[in-house]
């Protein structure tokens, strides 16, 4: 069904994707799109990585001073730190009783695999963390030339609505449910070198923490990548200590140019958002899967009644934010 | 770890690595100092390690000293910077980067 091209506010959460080919093109959907809400007093956010903000930059010439972008190559690095900058940017403008619309742009050509398994996961979570959310309009360019049939496919279920640059419809293949459902279950990849093995419990994460160390010092990576690394481990073997029956095993292993770790335990971490929402500065518990996201290049998480596995991932470029 | 006092003041220095395992030690810490009603700092220059659990155990003494009209202030060496800005809690205490600081800081002129 085609849905008649305006631009001006919806009601609620509009999570629309817009497929584009090549610069012209994709100017030719964002400019009009942000123009309206910037002539309209609306808070803008636009999230893309630093060529293509040089290039908005310089087409909305004096517009551009009503617009606040954003990196997304550091924004979403980890897939699981873009929520949590729309729930900033959503909170931070709600108050002023004005639309807001936002641009991001989570998966180019360059992601590995893990990382554009965790960009749709990203895609159907925001269904589910704006769905009450008024006036809020997320436009995802997607790059027809570069990408795969296969994400293009994704990408359908994973919007509401689509946008080709000059018709609007709506996407038969979204399934709210069924991308949902494959949160917690998409099976991860097996380790592409012989993993090593140990087992944890609440007396052993001291000696837990001084083994990962040492593997990921001897993998070649620098100091303050092996402490956030560290830091993550310890988080999540903690959960499984304290949720997940009082033990875990974890596995780690060699890549290119990355170090990866596998976490097991018999807890079921349930709720779709975890990890992706500030914890209150008040609250005493629950940061652990929050850290992690924070100093981590990825991580994914999978978890059922039979058990958990998070699988961390960490690389020697520069941390994003602080 | 110790405790020492100075000018209506109890200063709890910990070493070392703060995680689960250490838990109930730290809470049995704040619980036995607690009897002089006097204020707190929480020195932490010489913590090799902290995860959640030990921001958790921070908030819940903070929470325990206000509500007792008590001071809480927390000295925090450069090396917690992260931890402490990934919980996005580098504002919620009273921090200060050496205990005499932290003292002073807090007296009322």
């Amino acid at each position: 069904m085609t849905i008649a091209t305006s631009l001006d506010p919806p009601q609620g959460f509009r999570h629309e994707a817009f497929l584009y080919s090549g610069d012209e093109s994709f100017l030719s959907g964002t400019v009009p799109f942000i123009e309206k809400g910037v002539g309209g007093g609306e808070s803008v956010l636009v999230v893309v990585n630093a060529r293509k903000t040089d290039m908005l930059r310089a087409e909305l010439g004096q517009m551009a001073d009503g617009v606040a972008f954003a990196d997304m190559d550091q924004v979403g690095r980890n897939p699981a730190r873009i929520i949590p900058a729309w729930r900033k940017f959503v909170d931070e403008n709600s108050g002023r009783s004005q639309p807001m619309r936002g641009i991001g742009e989570p998966i180019w050509a360059g992601r590995t695999d893990a990382e554009l398994a965790e960009c749709h996961h990203h895609e159907a979570l925001l269904n589910v963390a704006f769905l009450t959310t008024k006036q809020f309009w997320l436009f995802c360019p997607y790059n027809t030339k570069t990408l795969g049939s296969d994400v293009i496919e994704r990408m359908a279920a994973n919007h509401p609505i689509l946008f080709d640059g000059e018709k609007t419809s709506e996407s038969q293949a979204y399934d709210f449910d069924v991308a949902l459902s494959k949160l917690f279950y998409e099976p991860l990849a097996e380790p592409l070198s012989d993993p090593m093995e140990l087992a944890f419990s609440a007396q052993s994460l001291g000696e837990l923490r001084r083994w990962v160390a040492q593997r990921a010092l001897a993998a070649g990576l620098d100091a303050p990548r092996v402490d956030d690394l560290v830091l993550a481990v310890n988080e999540i073997a903690t959960n499984s200590v304290k949720h997940g029956g009082g033990y875990g095993q974890l596995r780690i292993w060699d890549e290119e140019g990355a170090i990866v770790c596998d976490i097991f335990d018999d807890g079921h971490i349930r709720h779709p958002l975890a990890g992706r929402e500030l914890p209150d500065r008040e609250q005493d518990r629950g940061r652990g899967l929050w850290l992690a996201n924070q100093v981590c290049d990825l991580v994914q998480i999978r978890s059922s009644a039979d058990g958990t596995m998070v699988r961390l991932r960490q690389t020697n470029r520069a941390p994003a934010g602080n | 770890m110790t405790a020492t006092s100075a000018q209506g003041w109890v200063v709890l220095k910990i070493s070392g690595e703060v995680d689960l395992a250490r838990l109930q030690e730290l809470e049995d810490l704040v619980a036995a100092n607690s009897a002089q009603f006097s204020n707190m700092v929480f020195d932490l220059t010489d913590v090799t390690f902290m995860d959640s659990t030990g921001l958790g155990w921070l908030i819940r003494s903070r929470d325990l000293l206000l509500g007792q009209g008590r001071l809480c202030s927390v000295v925090v060496p450069d090396a917690l910077d992260r931890l402490f800005g990934a919980a996005g809690l580098t504002d919620y205490f009273e921090t200060y980067r050496s205990t005499e600081a932290a003292v002073r800081g807090r007296e009322t002129p």
